[in-house]
């Protein structure tokens, strides 16, 4: 009898902590994850030494309108944009789990840059060609994009966080 | 004969038989042993969906929480969950425009507004100062297209006068004029914001429409090279639209005087670089203009 229980027990446990192990997976594949959070590091890019104007960090009604994403779409983000309408400035990064909703995003972070350009095609020319300098990029299921007057130097910021 | 191959027997007589070992399938083991896999499972999964499920803000829908780099102004926000000071429907002061001074509302008095306009409107929600779902606003906008292009809002790709019609506002306020003030002939304008109102009426018959007047630009724009903007063209629409407002039964609420300095400009200070648009203090003066001048 005592066997028997015994024999059960190790079986349960067993099992449990195989579920355990199984459960804990983590779902956002073999890619490494940044060491900051989005938002920590579009905040360092916006206090960098790049020339921002007024910036606003974005809360999240606004960010999933503009980028026609909803919840669900993307794990984690990050978005700083210029408040006043008359510059273009951004900086977003997205986290994604990978996969097709990395592609996902990157589409609708394309769509948003693509449709800035067109807004400000008319309205402020010089702003259209800020937006149409600067490009959208993926790395380890992360999307990030900056429209400033330092893409480069905000891109090195991204990229840090990954080190 | 005897049998001599085969193996003795107990001396006892008893016999005993070596079973072999049967496996049993206990349905109450198994029960078990699924229902403490399924509560470890469920465990683990609750205790990672609270760890890593909400790093990003939760900000409610209607909540406008602003931060901006350098600055530590703390601005007008609006809340559906704020409860109101005012216990019932304040009356409305007969028509009198411009609209005067009366009582500072809170700002859960935007909770039934919708703003409707070109960037500078936009910048209402861009900086986070009203919700984006009563902002509807694009860049670039103005009188000549109010009325065809689509913006994006929370009640999809549509027109402001569609989006109005879906919200349904008790209180509709309009700033256009600023795209159009150096090309556009005072008669067309008048005549497409005559168009507008008719539409707005009636998509939404029950609002109250507010006609702001268009906002002050700095000294360096007026004598921009490129579409140069004076503050005296800009006072001359103004004139028209309240005679507008007056004839079309509309307030006319002249923010346009909260934002400018002594010498009738806008101050390069409160302006963004193309001395139009505005810095997000100076959004709290038009904010706070609005607020005591409701006609309430």
């Amino acid at each position: 009898m005592m066997k028997s229980l015994m024999k059960t027990s190790v079986l349960s446990l067993a099992f449990c902590l195989s579920a355990a192990v199984f459960c804990s997976c983590d779902d956002g594949g073999s890619e490494a994850a940044a060491k900051k959070s989005c938002k920590e590091i579009c905040a360092e890019i916006v206090a960098s030494d790049i020339a921002f104007p007024e910036m606003v960090e974005v809360n999240e009604d606004n960010f999933r309108l503009r980028y026609g994403l909803a919840e669900g779409d993307y794990a984690e983000y990050g978005v700083y944009w210029a408040g006043d309408g008359a510059m273009a400035d951004e900086v977003c990064v997205i986290k994604t789990s990978g996969g097709d909703q990395l592609t996902k995003v990157k589409t609708a972070v394309e769509t948003r840059r693509d449709a800035q350009a067109n807004l400000y095609q008319d309205y402020a020319p010089d702003q259209a060609d800020r937006i149409r300098a600067s490009s959208v990029t993926a790395k380890n299921n992360y999307v990030f994009w900056t429209v400033s007057d330092g893409n480069d130097t905000a891109t090195a910021i991204f990229d840090k966080a990954f080190e | 004969m005897g049998r001599t191959n085969q193996t003795p027997r107990s001396s006892s007589g008893s016999r005993r038989r070596r079973r072999r070992p049967r496996l049993r399938f206990n349905f109450g083991t198994v029960l078990f042993i699924w229902f403490i896999s399924f509560l470890s499972c469920f465990v683990l999964f609750m205790i990672s969906a609270n760890l890593f499920g909400t790093e990003h803000e939760q900000i409610p829908t209607d909540s406008a929480a602003t931060q901006s780099t350098g600055t530590t102004t703390t601005s007008t926000q609006a809340t559906e969950s704020t409860t109101t000071t005012v216990t019932e429907e304040p009356e409305t002061d007969a028509l009198v425009n411009p609209v005067p001074e009366s009582d500072k509302r809170s700002a859960s008095y935007f909770n039934d507004c919708v703003f409707i306009g070109d960037s500078i409107t936009q910048g209402l929600a861009d900086y986070q100062l009203i919700p984006v779902k009563h902002v509807f606003a694009g860049i670039g906008m103005n009188l000549s297209k109010v009325m065809t292009e689509k913006i994006m809002t929370t009640y999809g790709n549509v027109t402001a006068v569609e989006a109005v019609q879906q919200a349904q506002p008790k209180k509709i306020y309009i700033m256009l004029g600023s795209n159009g003030i150096a090309w556009m002939e005072q008669a067309d304008m008048i005549a497409q914001y005559t168009a507008l109102l008719d539409a707005l009426k009636a998509a939404s018959p029950d609002s109250q429409i507010y006609i702001l007047s268009i906002p002050p630009v700095t000294a360096e724009r007026e004598t921009a090279a490129e579409g140069p903007i004076t503050n005296a063209a800009v006072d001359e629409y103004n004139s028209a639209l309240l005679t507008l407002a007056n004839a079309y039964g509309a307030r006319y609420v002249d923010s346009n005087t909260a934002l400018k300095g002594n010498d009738g400009k806008l101050p390069t200070e409160q302006a963004s670089s193309d001395g139009i648009h505005f810095k997000k203090a100076t959004y709290e003066i038009f904010i706070d203009y609005i607020l005591t001048h409701t006609g309430e």
